[in-house]
């Protein structure tokens, strides 16, 4: 038998066509599986990010499940609400998914989100990562990658600060999950959203998430660049339970050099050879830190 | 049952009789009291409510205002800056047509820091849509609170209790704390049409453009139209089964009066003394509290002033560049009206507003056909 | 499929506050594409690179699906020998397969042998009787792969062959360690379960056409004639020609030898005459004039000989046979040849060197210079400008290597399809369409498409830049149990022992399926706006167009080429 390549089990669809994300949007991918893994009963939280608009404008709405628009700080918050109302309502059995981009996780929402973690809220935090303020028009945020062009880190003045690492900021927290995730591997997607579903308490997942547009990528390369960025290492797939357990989820059969991932992105297109190896090396060195960790269990 | 409580204890009665589903709150001198007391009941097992410590004001009112969009009673409270801090989301409350009830306790605003009282910080927040009301005794506090979660309720917008910050909040008077199956009758489980269930996949809050956006504010704009007569049958309801009826504006000896003050929160109990004092002087005053400040009652104000010949108003607020706050709408509801209004500010950061200080602005306005400024600062130290 | 917006038309209508009543499903986000997905089943090189026109992919397909029989179907509906081709192909179609591109090619030569080991196929013949019956002359792969594909469309056919038994170069010329005879027999005897009629020991007279009432006649028969007019002459006692050699031995005419061989040439004649000789006990060295790149024996086959201890000698031009007085074999003389330019048949040029000679010894010296076909009967000239068999004569028709250039068993059978066609056309007085039936760039013609059940993609076949490999995982090419080595030369027995089951069925999932979508879902699951869903049937995928915005994720996710974007028209 020649089988499907991705093995997801879930068959009902949660995102409906007609929603106005740019071609190509890999946020919509990963929201698409993150439903399927969460089902029926989910209330969505999003705060202003791609997704206020992907979402559709009154009167219509492309998820099938209700979904709560809030302010750009406060996803978490917003979340924690929702899950107040239906735990004292007597709804049982709900998810709650608070969905942000990164600027409304790493920067202006950061508060909230500490805030929620900390109180272990029982919500399902998903930051779709694509790198930078894509909704008003790609600006840098801290979780924009080193090298990378912005409109606020332009020619002159390319990205030199490393990406916050949000993981371990979450784990930090001692939340009982946190992980990363990428929509070029759905069915990891799906089951770290399937898992995350079955834990009471704070989960984070952290998405990689392309944007064509801000990446300067073609919209027919959107999957395939995040692929590479996980096969490169440079975004390993791995999870952290309890604040301090780390399985990495996959192992690229073979190593493929961080300087194509850079090469396929015009966003990428001013990074000098020497700090194509500077990055070769720092992801070497996170890899590394990463086996030594899964070793030492 | 009657209790000796401050005016912060006497709030949390109020939501606790209301029964408020989900508090979600951040602590602030001088509200801190209200929100520790609600957590102490919670934890007593009195209040059957989530209580979630966020990390901030905004993250409380958002907490609340998604708590509500999912249906629930919702409460918070806040002062100064933490009334301030939640401002972007106050618009979103009023806008989402959210029945939330929020205590703001009058507080001045930095910087200099300083936590004494003065109506700046609420007042600051009169165009955000949400009711507003203002008390002048703890017991009004406790009354208002549980009004206020009906109010919101039947009209769907949100509504701010107010009163001022250690004259009220940290004051010890007698309050009577009605019987709960009393206030469940006039309050009974939130029932919000528009609430998200999981039944139905809506959005709350979506892209509204041009085509929309419009319609929905004007929505919002002629149901405040509905507030006074609302909030005259609750009270009527209120009263019949309670006791206790307050008004949206309270003239106390206007009828035949010469000179009438306008002024709101504790001062009316102040002012009230004063025109006791200056009428057994001979001199016909009236002093008018307001209660009702959002919507603005012009209607009920201006055949309360009919008598007057002259017009004061006391702001314990400023507006700077434009002055006191009550005076600015206080004019804008006399517009075309001829007589003089004079326009006192004083006890900001405060300092204390005395009965000889409010004789004095009776006497300045005695003394004059028209106010020596638009806007008379009282009590001016240096 | 669109949905419908919600209208309101008063504000009463309006919520309160701002929720929404309907979903996005009305907005015809399709408007904002300018190129559109199609799936579209497209050519796999294997396809284009097989001379017998076998359904490469289409078979290796079916074995994946657990479907041996159906794989040893569709193969049939083509080429009715695989347990041949099988063994003694030398699978060009390995040299196009994209899998060689990614690590080494796809093993279809084992895979195509283990089919028609394992399967079980009955024939079938058209019910319909065409009333006509067609000679066919010569029983080798183009004569049989004729009788084949006619008997199926229904027409009588009866096979002349001038030999004893069937089969020509397939018995006569190719070693039993390469194609066993009860394999020959068991691919063969599925002709005669179609009431072919077999007349051995007979040639066709003119005069036999009209007597007998054939209406057509086909002459394939080969090219085993002597090519070499020089070395002719030296034919004799211990001097063999190559072919003759082989059909003795392959009668099982010759079981010695002594002494040492020589043979001379580069062919796989040369290749099977030398691997035979060293199994019957000799010591054998293959002359070849020019060097070993461009010997024209299979590489697989010289490997064979190399491996089984068979010594070459390059660079080496024949002069003359050594005889001692009593006219016995002695040796061969030979000049060096000294290489040039690579000319325009892709070989080196020789120039002789007259001063560097030398000589090897031996007792036995077979000629395997090359072959010329035999001459047609009652002059029958072929027609050099046509695809369609044709002679001066209008129901008489060539095939094979008897007018082909490519003489190998693939390009034979190729034409006996090619032969099968022409006669039918002209039976049926009816214009073949060879756009329909060609597969482009190739050599071989599709019977399924001639038939009617398959229709030749249009278009290039699927190139490797647009495999996407991260689908297929490192699998190396699975090599096929032979005979150890001290084994081989003992006797005849077959040397390659073909895959085993799971090896067959490991080694047709390195497949990609070029072109041919088996439904892995990767375009339904990466399509970021969930416009592409199974057919009803869940057959097929089909593409929502009122909302699709053409960004092309699922082409290029596509692990196989079988989705093409197209322009929008405007």
């Amino acid at each position: 038998m020649i089988e499907p390549t991705y093995a997801i089990e879930a068959q009902e669809e949660f995102l409906y066509p007609g929603h106005l994300a740019c071609q190509g949007c890999g946020s919509t991918i990963a929201i698409r599986y993150v439903l399927k893994a969460l089902g029926k009963n989910t209330v969505v939280v999003i705060p202003a990010c791609c997704w206020s608009i992907i979402a559709g404008l009154f009167p219509s709405s492309c998820l099938g499940v209700p979904l709560v628009h809030t302010a750009f700080e406060t996803a978490a918050v917003a979340a924690t609400g929702v899950r107040a109302a239906l735990d004292i309502q007597g709804k049982e059995g709900v998810n709650v998914l608070a969905w942000a981009g990164d600027g409304g996780t790493f920067d202006i929402g950061f508060q909230a989100l500490s805030g929620a973690a900390e109180r272990n809220e029982d919500i399902l935090y998903c930051c779709y990562d694509n790198e930078a303020y894509m909704n008003t028009g790609i600006q840098r945020s801290s979780a924009t990658p080193v090298g990378a062009w912005t409109t606020t880190t332009p020619k002159g003045g390319l990205e030199d600060r490393p990406k916050k690492d949000i993981v371990r900021i979450m784990a930090a927290h001692n939340i009982p999950y946190a992980a990363t995730a990428n929509v070029a591997f759905p069915d990891d997607l799906y089951r770290k959203a399937k898992k995350a579903a079955s834990i009471k308490g704070m989960k984070f997942i952290h998405i990689l998430s392309p944007c064509p547009t801000g990446w300067r990528i073609p919209s027919s390369e959107s999957v395939e660049v995040a692929r590479l960025a996980t096969l490169s290492n440079l975004f390993p797939l791995y999870e952290v339970e309890n604040g301090s357990k780390v399985i990495v989820n996959y192992f690229p059969p073979k190593k493929v050099p961080v300087a194509q991932y850079l090469e396929s992105q015009g966003r990428f297109h001013l990074v000098s050879d020497e700090q194509k190896k500077q990055i070769q090396r720092n992801v070497d060195a996170y890899w590394g830190g990463l086996m030594k960790e899964v070793k030492k269990k | 049952m009657k209790k000796v409580l401050m005016g912060n204890f006497a709030a949390s009665h109020g939501v606790r009789l209301s029964r408020a589903q989900v508090i979600s709150a951040y602590p602030i001198t001088p509200q801190t009291h209200v929100v520790e007391e609600l957590s102490a009941m919670v934890a007593r097992g009195e209040l059957n409510a989530k209580f979630i410590k966020v990390e901030s004001e905004h993250s409380a009112l958002a907490c609340c205002i998604a708590a509500s969009v999912m249906g629930a009673r919702v409460f918070t409270a806040t002062s100064s800056h933490g009334l301030l801090l939640m401002h972007e989301l106050l618009h979103w409350a009023s806008g989402g047509r959210l029945p939330i009830v929020m205590v703001a306790v009058n507080r001045a605003i930095a910087p200099g820091w300083n936590i004494w009282n003065e109506q700046t910080d609420t007042l600051s927040q009169r165009d955000t849509g949400w009711i507003q009301l203002y008390c002048a005794s703890n017991q009004e506090i406790l009354d208002t609170v549980i009004q206020a979660f009906k109010l919101a309720e039947t009209v769907k917008i949100p509504v701010m209790v107010i009163y001022d910050a250690f004259i009220l909040s940290h004051t010890y008077e007698p309050v009577d704390i009605p019987d709960q199956g009393l206030i469940d009758t006039f309050l009974p489980p939130i029932s919000n049409p528009e609430a998200l269930t999981m039944e139905k996949a809506q959005a709350f809050g979506s892209v509204t453009n041009p085509d929309f956006h419009m319609e929905f504010r004007m929505k919002l704009h002629e149901t405040y139209g509905r507030v006074f007569e609302e909030f005259e049958k609750l009270e009527e309801e209120y009263s019949a089964q309670i006791g206790r009826k307050y008004g949206i504006i309270e003239p106390y000896r206007c009828e035949d009066a010469d000179l009438i003050m306008i002024t709101a929160g504790s001062l009316a109990g102040p002012s009230r003394m004063v025109v006791d004092g200056l009428r057994k002087k001979g001199i016909r005053t009236g002093r008018i509290k307001l209660k009702l400040f959002r919507p603005f009652p012009s209607e009920a104000l201006r055949e309360a002033l009919k008598p007057a010949k002259k017009i004061l108003v006391l702001d314990r607020n400023l507006s700077p560049g434009t002055g006191g706050i009550f005076a600015h709408e206080v004019r804008a509801a006399l517009k075309g009206d001829t007589r003089s209004i004079w326009a006192f500010v004083a006890g900001l950061g405060g300092r204390d507003i005395t009965p000889d200080l409010i004789e004095s602005m009776f006497f300045d306005a005695l003394g004059a056909e028209v106010p020596i400024s638009e806007t008379i600062f009282k009590g001016v130290r240096l | 499929m669109l949905g419908k917006l919600i209208e309101f038309h008063s504000i009463g209508e309006l919520p309160d506050s701002p929720i929404t009543q309907g979903t996005t499903l009305w907005n015809p986000t399709g408007t904002w594409r300018s190129v559109r997905p199609i799936h579209m089943a497209r050519l796999s090189p294997c396809l284009l690179g097989c001379p017998a026109g076998n359904p490469i992919e289409t078979f290796i397909r079916r074995i994946e699906e657990g479907d041996i029989d159906g794989a040893l179907a569709v193969i049939r509906e083509e080429n009715p020998f695989p347990g041949i081709c099988g063994r003694v192909c030398f699978h060009p179609c390995e040299r196009s397969c994209n899998r060689g591109s990614m690590d080494q090619p796809v093993a279809i030569h084992e895979l195509e042998r283990w089919v028609a080991d394992h399967g079980s196929w009955r024939p079938t013949v058209s019910e319909k009787d065409k009333g006509k019956h067609v000679a066919i002359v010569g029983s080798g792969p183009a004569g049989l792969t004729a009788a084949y594909h006619l008997r199926r469309m229904g027409y009588g056919v009866t096979v002349f062959e001038k030999e004893r038994e069937l089969g020509g170069l397939l018995r006569y010329g190719i070693p039993s360690y390469r194609l066993p005879k009860d394999i020959l027999d068991r691919e063969i005897n599925i002709l005669r379960e179609m009431e072919i009629t077999f007349i051995t020991g007979k040639t066709l007279n003119e005069s036999d056409l009209d007597d007998e009432g054939f209406d057509a006649v086909l002459f394939a028969v080969g090219a085993q004639d002597f090519r070499n007019p020089r070395l002719v002459r030296q034919v004799g006692e211990g001097v063999w020609q190559a072919l003759e050699f082989l059909k003795k031995v392959n009668e099982s005419g010759i079981t010695s030898l002594k002494g040492k061989v020589v043979v001379i040439g580069g062919g796989n004649a040369a290749i099977d005459a030398a691997r035979c000789a060293l199994r019957m006990g000799t010591e054998v060295t293959v002359a070849y004039r020019r060097m070993r790149e461009d010997m024209p024996a299979f590489d697989d086959e010289i490997e064979a000989a190399v491996e089984e201890g068979v010594s070459f000698t390059f660079l080496a031009a024949p002069q003359v046979v050594k005889r001692d007085a009593d006219g016995k074999v002695t040796g061969v003389g030979f000049t060096r040849t000294i290489p040039g330019e690579i000319d325009a048949s892709g070989k080196h040029e020789v120039t002789i060197d007259p001063h560097d000679t030398f000589s090897i010894e031996a007792e036995t010296v077979i000629l395997a210079t090359g072959e010329k076909p035999a001459d047609l009967p009652w002059d029958v000239e072929p027609k050099s400008d046509t695809n369609l068999c044709e002679t001066d004569r209008p129901n008489v028709f060539v095939a094979g290597d008897v007018v082909g250039t490519q003489r190998t068993v693939a390009y034979a059978i190729g034409w006996g399809k090619r032969a099968a066609v022409a006669i039918d056309s002209y039976l049926q007085s009816r214009e073949v369409d060879f756009r329909k039936i060609t597969l482009p760039g190739g050599e071989g013609i599709s019977m399924r498409a001639y038939l009617g059940s398959f229709e030749i993609p249009d278009g290039e076949a699927v190139p490797f830049e647009e495999i996407n490999e991260f689908y297929f995982p490192d699998v190396k090419r699975t090599k096929a149990r032979q005979l150890p080595l001290k084994q081989r030369t003992a006797g005849f027995a077959e040397v390659v022992k073909g895959l085993s089951r799971p090896q067959a069925l490991k080694e047709a999932s390195r497949c990609f399926h070029c072109g041919d979508c088996v439904m892995c879902d990767n375009c339904l699951i990466f399509c970021p706006d969930v416009a592409i869903t199974r057919t009803n049937d869940k057959e097929g995928y089909e593409v929502d167009l009122d909302h699709c915005k053409g960004c092309g994720i699922c082409a290029r996710e596509c692990p196989r080429g079988a989705i093409v974007m197209v322009e929008e028209k405007i």
